[in-house]
């Protein structure tokens, strides 16, 4: 029956859901590494009675849009800026690319960079996130490590000569689209259908340099944020709106009767 | 035609509309979408299906406004727009033809290139299917789809004017008596990196919504003033001698 008052809930419930994902953003602006998350729209559609017509009647469509849907969200993979945090242990990346560590459970994680530590086995790890999945061994009495652009790991030993310990590769997924956020600014492809990551030497096949002693900062927007936020409070209104107005045709149907 | 029973047609109709007015609304922030518009049939019409006894509220017709929207910059490569009063060529969920805005393109489960409705995209050679591990995809603005350096598929094109075109269940569009035109994408026709926004307007919904509600007025106002008549009348039966 009163159809409008379905369809233009379904697009408060869906301005609500905008209005989460702004928050969420706005919440992370100043995490380091944070990608802003897009929410998308699709219009629900239902099937409609089809009739059978006269010829000259107006054409009728066999579904009408009976609202509005969440589609999905989108994590947007811009650059966000370099910050230089003057602590070495600070890494970031420069360009496309992601340091690879491996979670407990063997899976495998991607994140745009973090703070570098040593785990208690000896290997090059990052902090909250464990060793790298690319095992590099750092002796106990190193100092100074140093990381290349080119992803060269070096460290000073007792005797103060500078020693290679290995090359860190950058993981390229072929599709960022399929990457899903897994919490601590980790991200991973969903088990099974994609290629895993193809690892690539930093500054080669279009991958990004590694830039030691900064973050990267998120890549919020502000502004684009607001807008985005009066546009769901907007569009929150209009639907309230055409809830009021259904509801006052309603009222006019069940006023036919006076008395 | 009793003028209740043409109230109360019409009364109904205006529900109808009003839905159209709130799915366009609903729809404001959906890419790609086109609004629709309740089209107001002569009253001629409504008399013959009365006289063909169609009995109860006739749904509205609904025809669909194919302007362009906005076209914003997104950082996706397979995120595109089409010229104005262009469309993709998808295969409908039963293997038949429909057309779709273009938009956000997705790769399913099964490696096919998909519309933003879930509907498979047509290229020159019929579905597109992206290999595992392919490199990068983008769309150029030839509409050929790009998996790394390798193309895959150049997308299919149609031309078609948006007032004939009406939405199927699967959210793809048909168009009335299958008059499209096959167009052969030339460069320039796609903008990659684009998504276009809906083109619903704001004012022309808020007037139209005015319009429903006034009308709906006025038609409750006739139902009132029928009755009013009605029992008047009866009322004064007796009064004669």
């Amino acid at each position: 029956m009163n159809d409008a008052l379905y369809v233009a809930a379904t697009g408060m419930k869906s301005q609500n859901a905008q209005l989460q994902t702004v928050a969420g953003n706005v919440a992370n602006m100043n995490t380091p590494g944070y990608k802003r998350v897009e929410q998308s729209f699709a219009a629900l559609v239902q099937p409609a009675v089809v009739r059978q017509e006269a010829a000259d009647a107006p054409p009728m469509a066999a579904a009408t849009v009976a609202g509005v849907q969440v589609q999905g969200v989108h994590i947007q993979w811009q650059q966000g800026a370099l910050k230089p945090t003057g602590d070495a242990r600070d890494l970031a990346i420069d360009g496309p690319g992601f340091l690879e560590v491996s979670s407990p459970e063997g899976q495998s994680l991607l994140v745009r960079g973090g703070r570098w530590e040593v785990t208690e086995d000896g290997w090059l790890g990052l902090q909250g996130l464990g060793p790298l999945r690319q095992r590099l061994s750092v002796p106990t009495d190193a100092q100074a490590l140093t990381v290349e652009p080119s992803g060269l790991v070096s460290v000073l030993d007792a005797s103060g000569h500078r020693r290679e310990l290995g090359r860190l590769e950058l993981a390229m997924p072929a599709r960022v689209s399929e990457l899903q956020p897994v919490g601590h600014g980790a991200y991973a492809l969903p088990a099974g259908q994609s290629a895993s990551p193809v690892s690539v030497v930093a500054q080669t096949q279009g991958a990004g340099r590694l830039v030691q002693g900064s973050q990267e900062a998120s890549n919020v927007a502000l502004v684009d944020e607001m807008v985005q936020l009066m546009m769901a409070q907007r569009a929150y209104e209009m639907s309230v709106k055409v809830v009021q107005a259904a509801d006052e045709l309603a009222g006019m149907a069940n006023d036919l009767r006076k008395s | 035609m009793h003028a209740k029973e043409i109230a109360a047609v019409a009364l109904q109709q205006d529900q109808e509309r009003l839905k159209v007015v709130a799915a366009n609304l609903a729809n404001i922030q959906t890419h790609g979408y086109k609004r629709a518009h309740a089209v107001v049939s002569p009253f001629e019409w409504h008399w013959q299906q009365q006289a063909l006894s169609v009995i109860g509220a006739a749904p509205v017709a609904t025809a669909l406004d194919g302007q362009a929207g906005k076209l914003m910059p997104v950082e996706d490569g397979l995120a595109v727009a089409l010229k104005p009063g262009h469309w993709l060529v998808l295969q409908g969920a039963e293997g038949q033809t429909l057309l779709g805005a273009a938009g956000r393109l997705t790769v399913g489960a099964e490696g096919q290139l998909r519309h933003p409705s879930g509907l498979k995209v047509l290229g020159l050679a019929g579905s597109v299917s992206v290999p595992p591990g392919a490199g990068p995809l983008r769309v150029d603005d030839a509409g050929v789809v790009w998996a790394g350096e390798q193309a895959l598929d150049t997308l299919r094109v149609a031309s078609a004017p948006g007032h004939l075109m009406s939405l199927v269940a699967s959210g793809g569009y048909e168009v009335a008596g299958g008059l499209w035109d096959e167009v052969r994408a030339a460069s320039g026709m796609f903008t990659p990196g684009t998504l276009e926004a809906s083109n619903v307007v704001l004012a022309d919904e808020m007037l139209q919504m005015m319009n429903v509600t006034r009308h709906a007025e006025a038609m409750s106002r006739v139902l009132q003033m029928s009755d009013d008549m009605l029992g008047q009348a009866i009322r004064r039966m007796g009064d004669a001698t």
